[in-house]
């Protein structure tokens, strides 16, 4: 056994693999893992044969934490969904259909995915609110069915894609500028408006008058023109609009946009779609509480990650049992982690703490003066832990929090990430005001430290 | 390939993995939240390496080498590829080294020891924050936090390699994989 090479082949494998390490290609490092599942067969041979039960349900204290977060969460869940619904404009007459962020179309980020439980009502052309906001349009709906039965997938091309368009009219000087109409539609610079990298502004295209330089913007679409179904939300916002310093440099016009009052890259979570249909049409209401997917108890390995900087654990669970790519790892309603890399019969878990784990997540307001009770925060991402164990999670806020002082807040996952539901537990942290992006210090929650009791979510669709 | 030696590669397997698996259970009961003494947690796999591969005949560090990267892989979520490299380089440095020197000797393989779980641990984080692109702006550390962070670690591995490397490298069966044998 062994291998003869010569010292500059040794040399040239060295700096192959050294590259493949900095430069990962994915087809190669996913054949690579399927290819080392064998290697993954050591872990189960010479896993421990004590301390794999410890059982914490004994723990008053830890259980009736879990209940108040669980119940928490339940409210939270409640508050989160009925934020779909528009708050200060009357809902157009006919059917509409409630939606989940689920994900984005692979390589296409402005496709949002949202799951329906509703089938058969939805159709392309239809548009998609959240709240008072405007989303976009409906592009196609995907049948699917799952073990809980019948559902769909709809596509939704977003307002800041480069071929969306919708008409819009702006209020100013409190009135209806109806001299002022635009068509808007895909994302401009935010620095040509002097914003911060990061925040979205969309294009504004044809104004009609260059007279007016603020106001709201609203969807203004005409029946029966190309967007045949966009009228059904006239009323509904777009954005504010903002007009740039300095003017076009390649017309030299007045250049225009509109700051949108949601976060399109990570903070939608809750959608509203408009069918028109009359009521009659919906044939039978679907119980839409609750979410698709269920839980799998799972035994976490008593051990830690070889790599001593990393805080995951691996799994003695595999796809064999169910376990998915990008699944969440929970304890009540605690998120531990989530899955990665999973063979047939184990899972390596990431946890918060390791850098790169990120998540989509909103704010459950602690103080009083917060107003509304919670906040979108969108995909946070960690960095880590500092020395005193708090968690550091980076922060865009595109949309900056709502009020002038930093609020404290209990932070839970949001939608958008099929494999983990929204209303897992994060821990608390201050939130800062003003625009991003922020660093996020997390407590840890008390009794952080759980092995057992650990459930993983199985859900319908690819993960991440 | 002999017999002795298919046999000194699976028992090999199995040292490291119950190695990997004392070490890494008994870390997660002494630091059940993670924390700054886990820092000192050595890399038992490249502790077995550096024992073996100072003895094992030159042609073989590299499938020693390759097998013990195996092993790491099954127990970390590491990229396997990161992995990889590390373990070659380490394996290609012993090779280069051991054409000149003999460094079986307890002073030799301690201080290769040190420079080589220093340069794994470094090398692996390192691979870890820079695919972390989005983030790794963001992350405060520098070259040298990374360093500092891995000496610890290093330094208990090479004293392991230093007090220990014999025994280790005595295991049951794995003598197979250096020993001549014996004639008549």
């Amino acid at each position: 056994m062994g291998i003869r090479w010569r010292g500059g082949t040794q040399f040239v494998v060295c700096l192959a693999l050294t590259a493949l390490a900095l430069f990962p290609v994915a087809p190669l490092e996913a054949a690579l893992d399927r290819f080392l599942v064998s290697s993954r067969a050591l872990l189960a041979v010479a896993k421990p044969l004590w301390g794999m039960g410890r059982v914490h349900a004994a723990d008053d204290e830890l259980q009736s934490l879990w209940r108040h977060e669980a119940e928490e969460s339940v409210s939270l869940e409640k508050w989160v969904r009925d934020q779909a619904a528009p708050q200060s404009v009357p809902l157009p007459g006919g059917i509409t259909v409630h939606g989940e962020a689920v994900g984005r179309v692979a390589g296409k980020a402005d496709r949002l995915m949202v799951r329906v439980e509703q089938t058969g009502l939805v159709r392309a052309g239809m548009p998609v609110t959240t709240g008072d906001h405007y989303l976009g349009l409906v592009r196609e709906v995907w049948p699917r069915r799952g073990p809980e039965g019948p559902f769909e997938d709809v596509t939704v091309e977003l307002i800041t894609s480069s071929q969306a368009r919708v008409q819009a009219v702006v209020f100013a000087q409190e009135d209806w500028q109806r001299d002022s109409t635009f068509v808007v539609g895909g994302l401009l610079d935010p620095e040509d408006f002097q914003l911060t990298e990061g925040r979205e502004v969309l294009a504004v295209h044809h104004p009609s008058s260059h007279a007016v330089e603020r106001g709201r913007v609203f969807v203004n679409e005409s029946r029966g023109g190309a967007r045949d179904l966009a009228w059904l939300v006239n009323g509904f916002q777009v954005g504010e609009l903002t007009r740039a310093p300095e003017p076009d440099e390649r017309t030299r016009f007045d250049l225009f946009g509109v700051v949108p009052g949601v976060d399109f890259e990570s903070g939608l979570f809750q959608v509203l779609i408009h069918t028109g249909l009359p009521p009659e049409a919906q044939l039978e209401p679907v119980d839409e509480q609750g979410q698709r997917g269920r839980w799998l108890a799972v035994r976490r390995v008593p051990m830690i990650d070889a790599a001593p900087w990393r805080e995951g654990f691996p799994l003695l669970a595999g796809s064999h049992d169910g376990l998915q790519n990008g699944a969440a790892i929970v304890s009540g309603v605690r998120l531990l982690g989530r899955v990665r890399r999973v063979t047939p019969y184990s899972a390596d878990v990431v946890r918060p703490g390791d850098v790169g784990f990120s998540v989509p997540a909103l704010a459950l307001w602690l103080t009083t003066d917060a107003g509304e009770p919670t906040f979108v925060l969108g995909r946070l991402r960690s960095l880590g832990r500092d020395a005193s164990g708090r968690l550091r999670l980076l922060w865009p806020a595109i949309l900056p929090a709502p009020s002038d002082t930093p609020q404290r807040a209990r932070l839970y996952t949001g939608s958008g990430d099929p494999g983990v539901p929204r209303g897992l537990c994060l821990g608390e942290a201050e939130i800062p005001p003003g625009p991003g992006p922020h660093i996020l210090w997390v407590e840890p929650l008390p009794d952080e430290v759980v092995t057992s009791d650990l459930y993983a979510f199985q859900f319908e669709g690819d993960g991440q | 390939m002999k017999k002795g030696n298919w046999f000194g590669a699976l028992m090999l397997l199995v040292w490291a993995a119950w190695l990997n698996t004392l070490l890494l259970v008994a870390a997660g009961r002494v630091w059940p939240a993670g924390g700054a003494g886990l820092r000192f947690l050595p890399d038992a796999t490249l502790v077995l390496l550096m024992a073996l591969a100072v003895r094992v005949p030159r042609p073989q560090v590299w499938v020693v080498a390759g097998l013990l990267a195996l092993v790491r892989i099954a127990y970390s979520a590491d990229a396997p590829l990161a992995i990889f490299a590390g373990y070659a380089w380490v394996a290609f440095a012993l090779n280069g080294l051991r054409r000149g020197f003999d460094v079986s000797g307890p002073m030799p393989r301690t201080l290769l020891a040190f420079a080589a779980g220093l340069l794994v641990a470094v090398w692996n984080q390192g691979v870890h924050w820079l695919r972390q692109q989005s983030a790794s702006a963001w992350i405060d550390h520098d070259f040298w936090t990374l360093v500092r962070h891995s000496v610890p670690g290093a330094i208990v591995g090479a004293l392991a390699v230093g007090l220990l490397g014999h025994a280790l490298a005595a295991l049951p069966g794995l003598g197979t994989l250096y020993r001549r044998p014996k004639i008549g």
